[in-house]
């Protein structure tokens, strides 16, 4: 739509998620953990170019070596190398798949699951919206991690399991807050106002109502997201999730602690990517929300 | 001038759940009917919770009544039948603000009914939607502007251009006016005057204000616990008044002098 522009406005309406953005712009830290994340995300995605060596290969000469700043390291291998003479750094970045990747693609089955069903039972009313109301408080009051590790035991440990387990455990989390955003929704004036012009349901939903709730959505993702890296890696450390020649953190670390006397550096790198990732991930999700309450609050 | 609005025996109820297992019900509207003649203006006067709101949500069809019936033109209008409902009686809201989609911009908010109820080409509806931002008194770069980037007067003008888009029958509104400056509502006042003298709409508001009253309107419903009153011409209840009550709220500014 372009309109002619006279004297009085001169700047161009920015739209509520430019608003956002800015406004998550302007805090130093929050941006700090969104390049952080970036970063991390980017090194992920590239691991086959940037890492020297494959993640399984075993340098047998060159076992528990210390890293390249150590008086006892080589600069061939970074970060050192375990007890079978794997490069820590390169099990590390393929390692991302497994304790970044797998959770984003299960926060994002679950988010979709999740925010469909949720918005079906916002918008229904009645004994259908409260059977399920019921069903999921049932549900949330397990912790997410003991959910998920009785579906493991019940299927046994492997990755496809760990993965189902994980989503299915996180998608309670977003039909209960989709519900309740689209429920509160639903009594707003516009909304009202968007029912007497005569609109569809399905368009109120889709085109009044899921842009009002993005930000639930989003707040929701990133916990999510973190509750699924920290799942998934706790369930490596146990032995119940991704198994042992797979370079995933969790496991890396359950690994890592029997020679922890002999080699505490191999330790150090996983746990300190575990610990970086959920720390970027909480903040990011912290601030997002912050700029998102702040920006409704002032328009 | 024939009947355009024919409301029979309006009745609705609000439950309460008291305890457990008893509900009470709170009659809000009881049996209320009258007829609004085309291009007449109605306004519904009455104390706090007199049924005001009610009445009015269940003309523009936001509720649904428990008994009673209102027709248009003499056809029955269906509960919760917007389609053919929101092109013959549209609502102007209280808050511009609260009514308007924070995530959309004007345009998109008013091309809407539009898209619904016509099935004019997207350019025609464009023009549609600028001509009337304009003949409220806007300009079209409005179409751009998200609702809080407004002023409250400019929000109310959006409210009654998305309330005339589909040059409707019958224009309700729930104290549409009662959170205007002084100035501004002069100003919304004489725009809905010239609307209607140009529309031959037919305008149900209810108010709190006896001079808003006497001035916009022909004829006055009054409310008393859900219950009507009276309802009459503007000059019968002013000069002749039946009820002590429409005595009181119609010559509210004597009192407050006296005070």
């Amino acid at each position: 739509m372009k309109t002619k522009h006279g004297i009085y406005y001169q700047f161009k309406a920015p739209s509520p998620l430019l608003m956002i953005w800015r406004e998550f712009h302007a805090n130093p830290i929050s941006v700090a953990a969104y390049y952080l994340l970036a970063v991390i995300v980017l090194a992920m995605l590239l691991a086959p170019i940037l890492a020297p060596y494959s993640p399984e290969w075993q340098f047998t000469d060159v076992i528990y070596l210390p890293p390249a700043w150590h008086p006892e390291g080589e600069m061939r291998f970074v970060f050192g190398t375990d007890d079978l003479g794997r490069d820590i750094l390169s099990r590390v970045l393929y390692g991302a798949w497994y304790s970044l990747g797998y959770p984003l693609i299960a926060t994002f089955i679950a988010a979709f699951i999740g925010t469909t069903i949720g918005a079906w039972a916002g918008m229904s009313r009645g004994v259908q919206s409260s059977t399920l109301t019921h069903f999921l408080d049932v549900v949330l009051t397990i912790p997410s991690l003991l959910l998920a590790l009785v579906i493991v035991a019940i299927f046994g440990p492997s990755l496809h399991t760990v993965m189902i387990a994980i989503t299915l455990v996180l998608i309670p989390q977003f039909i209960h807050s989709v519900q309740n955003a689209v429920y509160t929704q639903r009594a707003k004036e516009y909304v009202i106002a968007a029912r007497l012009n005569g609109c569809s349901r399905s368009y109120i939903l889709r085109r009044v109502i899921f842009p009002n709730i993005t930000s639930v959505i989003v707040v929701q993702l990133t916990f999510a997201l973190s509750t699924a890296i920290l799942d998934i890696a706790a369930l490596g450390f146990l032995g119940l999730g991704v198994q042992s020649p797979a370079p995933e953190w969790g496991t890396m670390l359950a690994r890592s602690l029997d020679h922890m006397y002999l080699n505490p550096w191999s330790m150090l790198l996983p746990g300190l990517m575990l610990f970086v990732t959920v720390l970027s991930i909480n903040i990011l999700g912290d601030n997002l929300h912050r700029a998102i309450q702040q920006q409704e609050r002032l328009s | 001038m024939s009947n355009l609005l024919q409301i029979h025996n309006l009745t609705k109820y609000y439950v309460k759940q008291v305890g457990w297992l008893k509900q009470q019900r709170i009659c809000a509207l009881d049996a209320v009917s009258f007829t609004v003649r085309q291009g007449e203006t109605v306004a519904i006067i009455g104390e706090t919770g007199s049924g005001k709101s009610t009445l009015i949500k269940l003309i523009a069809g936001i509720d649904t009544p428990h008994a009673g019936s209102i027709a248009l033109n003499g056809t029955l209008l269906k509960p919760y039948d917007y389609k053919s409902r929101c092109q013959q009686i549209r609502m102007i809201f209280q808050d511009g603000l609260a009514s308007l989609d924070p995530q959309r911009n004007i345009g998109q908010q008013l091309l809407e009914p539009l898209r619904f109820n016509t099935d004019w080409p997207l350019a025609k509806q464009h023009q549609h939607v600028l001509a009337t931002l304009e003949r409220v008194g806007l300009l079209a770069e409005h179409f751009d502007f998200y609702p809080h980037m407004l002023a409250s007067g400019q929000l109310a003008r959006v409210c009654i251009a998305r309330a005339i888009l589909l040059n409707p029958l019958v224009i309700v509104a729930d104290e549409a006016l009662s959170a205007l400056d002084p100035s501004i509502r002069a100003q919304i006042i004489n725009l809905l005057i010239d609307l209607k003298k140009e529309m031959g709409v037919s305008f149900i508001f209810s108010s709190h204000s006896p001079e808003l009253v006497r001035h916009l309107a022909d004829k006055i419903l009054v409310l008393h616990h859900g219950k009507m009153l009276e309802f009459d011409t503007t000059v019968t209840l002013i000069t002749k008044p039946k009820q002590p009550l429409t005595q009181a709220l119609l010559h509210m500014e004597n009192l407050r002098k006296s005070v």
